[in-house]
């Protein structure tokens, strides 16, 4: 049989996913007979080449991770947003109950430590943000969702494993949903 | 009763105002439906008029020319049930405003598929869980363009979401 | 009058109670039917829309929990059409304020987490609304985190029924209700709280709760407020 090409793909998150990904322990060798993982923040940093199954952390917070959105989408045969912040955007999606300037001088001038001295960065060279943090379906169109903050170890590799085998898994069914 | 809505706008109306075509007639009020011209000769009365899925309701009569956009129609009628929704029940509080929210985005032109989709889910929704008349018949005008304006929406829809279109600070 | 009726609920055929709403006789068979506003022993008011189910003969649907039974009613509780709007509402309970389970007192021990479990909700698929919502810290006990409310009124009407202290009401309308305490005064100001801790119980979210826990600590025991009302029935 021919491997599958997988990648994990980290945006505004936490990376707290991925270190949940981490603690599927010795069964990534069983993820490894079915998988090469191809790209990811574990990884190396080459470019997301063509791969048969995504894992997209975090939300879209910025142009950088829109743009790295579409071109995954373009990319992936099964996108799959990966953790609550993806799916829902979660503590990531906390910022958008305020307006983002707000947000800037709260976290930049007013903040305690910086003693109203600081200043809101402004260097082409940053990430451009998004006046809202959007969840990964509101910008591509979205194959599967592992919610949890992070999702359980088994969870995501029940969900892996069985995408691997050519099935389709289900949480619900499998009494794996979680959120939180 | 009876009288043909061609006979309200041409003849005892005067037609439109500044020679425009006709395009729509809004029956009903705010919570009644959109019939295009079409049904021009469909008979007022109350089964007639729920045939073409709007309502007698109030009474009120809206004539629409061709410059009308009945994707705003829609926003406007949902923003007047937004405003008058009780807030009581879950379909009703949360669905008027989300369908609000959804068909400006429409009127934006930032919508995609997925958005016509969700407002055609929850128009349906709404109409059937809401506690009272006002969640009941809200949906109508978004159902009611959507069944006879239909490419007014899908025209709108863009298949790829823009940066431009996230504002940036 | 009570009377005896014949009713059939999915297919099940049950003599019941006339003066009995479709939802206790429900219950009573061990027939599933999700809730939310609804708590044993509180007046119902039918605002969640989560218990609908089919009549056969109507195009309607009914809450079950406001719906009293009637001889011959064939009631569907369990069709696509209900499970598909049974999780559409939970997902508008979700969209309508700020759920961040994973830093909310109440994960793992939450009604409405639970109840997206049981309608298989793996994402919401409708954009959040993002209110921006206010906490009450002021109560020396309690807090009550707006932003978690799904405006259930379960609060409210334990307060009201069971406590006889009418501290909470509703205010405004539309998206726009919140839940208040007095006259939309700080609750450590009230006048009325007398500290009982009911509403608490109530609640089936991270919305109440009391100080003395931490995130993941919640322990709501809602069958308490039933369990006084029950026992207020009986005759000594
Ligand atoms: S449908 Fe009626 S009861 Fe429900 S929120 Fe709207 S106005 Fe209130
Ligand atoms: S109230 Fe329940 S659903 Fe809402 S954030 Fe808290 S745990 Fe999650
Ligand atoms: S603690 Fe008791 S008296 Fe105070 S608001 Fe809650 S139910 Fe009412
Ligand atoms: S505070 Fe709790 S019980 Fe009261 S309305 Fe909100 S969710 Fe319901
Ligand atoms: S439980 Fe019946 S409407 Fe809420």
């Amino acid at each position: 049989m021919n491997k599958k090409k997988l990648a994990t793909v980290w945006l505004g998150g936490c990376s707290g996913c991925h270190m949940s990904l981490l603690d599927i322990d010795e069964r990534i060798l069983d993820v490894a007979k079915l998988a090469d993982i191809v790209k990811s923040p574990v990884v190396d940093g080459k470019d997301f080449p063509e791969v048969d199954i995504a894992l997209v952390e975090g939300s879209v917070t910025s142009d950088e991770h829109l743009a790295e959105l579409l071109h995954i989408r373009k990319n992936t045969k099964t996108l799959i947003a990966f953790g609550d912040c993806a799916a829902m955007t979660n503590v990531t999606g906390m910022r958008n109950y305020f307006d983002l300037k707000d947000v800037f001088e709260t976290s930049y001038v007013n903040s305690i430590s910086n003693d109203q001295e600081g200043e809101v960065p402004d260097n082409p060279y940053l990430l451009r943000l998004h006046d809202k943090v959007l969840p990964l379906q509101e910008c591509v169109p979205v194959d599967f969702v592992i919610p949890g903050c992070p999702p359980n170890a088994d969870t995501i590799f029940y969900v892996l494993f069985e995408f691997l085998n050519d099935r389709t898994p289900n949480l619900s069914e499998a009494k794996k949903l979680k959120y939180g | 009763m009876g009288t043909t809505l061609r006979e309200i706008v041409y003849d005892i109306g005067g037609g439109i105002q500044g020679g425009g075509q006709f395009k729509a007639a809004q029956t009903g009020g705010p919570s009644g439906g959109c019939i295009p011209t079409e049904h021009l000769d469909v008979k007022m009365d109350y089964e007639e008029l729920m045939k073409l899925g709007s309502i007698m309701g109030s009474g009120g009569l809206i004539v629409m020319d061709e410059n009308s956009d009945m994707v705003d129609v829609a926003r406007f009628f949902m923003e007047f049930c937004v405003d008058e929704s009780c807030g009581k029940c879950v379909p009703c509080r949360v669905g008027t405003k989300m369908m609000h929210d959804l068909l400006q985005k429409v009127c934006e032109n930032k919508a995609t598929q997925l958005d016509i989709e969700r407002l055609e889910e929850l128009a349906v929704y709404v109409k059937e869980c809401s506690l009272c008349g006002l969640g009941g018949s809200a949906p109508n005008p978004l159902l009611s363009t959507l069944r006879h304006f239909r490419h007014e929406y899908d025209t709108r829809v863009q298949t790829v979401i823009k940066s431009e279109n996230l504002v940036h600070q | 009058m009570m009377a005896l009726v014949t009713i059939y609920i999915d297919d099940k055929k049950i003599i019941a109670n006339s003066e009995k709403t479709i939802l206790e006789v429900a219950r009573e068979n061990n027939i599933e039917i999700l809730t939310m506003c609804h708590l044993k022993g509180l007046t119902d008011v039918g605002a969640c829309r989560l218990c609908m189910v089919e009549l056969e003969g109507s195009p309607k649907l009914f809450s079950a929990c406001t719906t009293k039974v009637a001889e011959n009613m064939i009631v569907t509780t369990n069709s696509e059409r209900i499970k598909r709007y049974q999780r559409i509402t939970t997902e508008l309970f979700f969209a309508e304020r700020n759920h961040i389970c994973a830093v909310c007192v109440s994960n793992g021990a939450c009604e409405l987490q639970n109840l997206g479990y049981k309608v298989g909700m793996e994402a919401i698929r409708y954009p959040h609304l993002f209110p921006q919502c206010d906490v009450d810290t002021s109560h020396p006990l309690y807090v009550m985190d707006q932003n978690r409310c799904i405006s259930c009124s379960r609060c409210i009407r334990a307060c009201a029924e069971v406590e006889g202290a009418y501290n909470w009401d509703m205010m405004g309308r539309g998206y726009q209700i919140r839940v208040i305490s007095d006259f939309n005064t700080p609750w450590g100001e009230s006048t009325t709280c007398t500290s009982c801790g009911k509403c608490l119980q109530a609640c089936p979210t991270g919305a109440l709760w009391a100080k003395s826990i931490v995130q993941g600590q919640q322990d709501k025991h809602p069958e308490f407020i039933t369990d006084l009302m029950e026992r207020r029935k009986m005759k000594l």
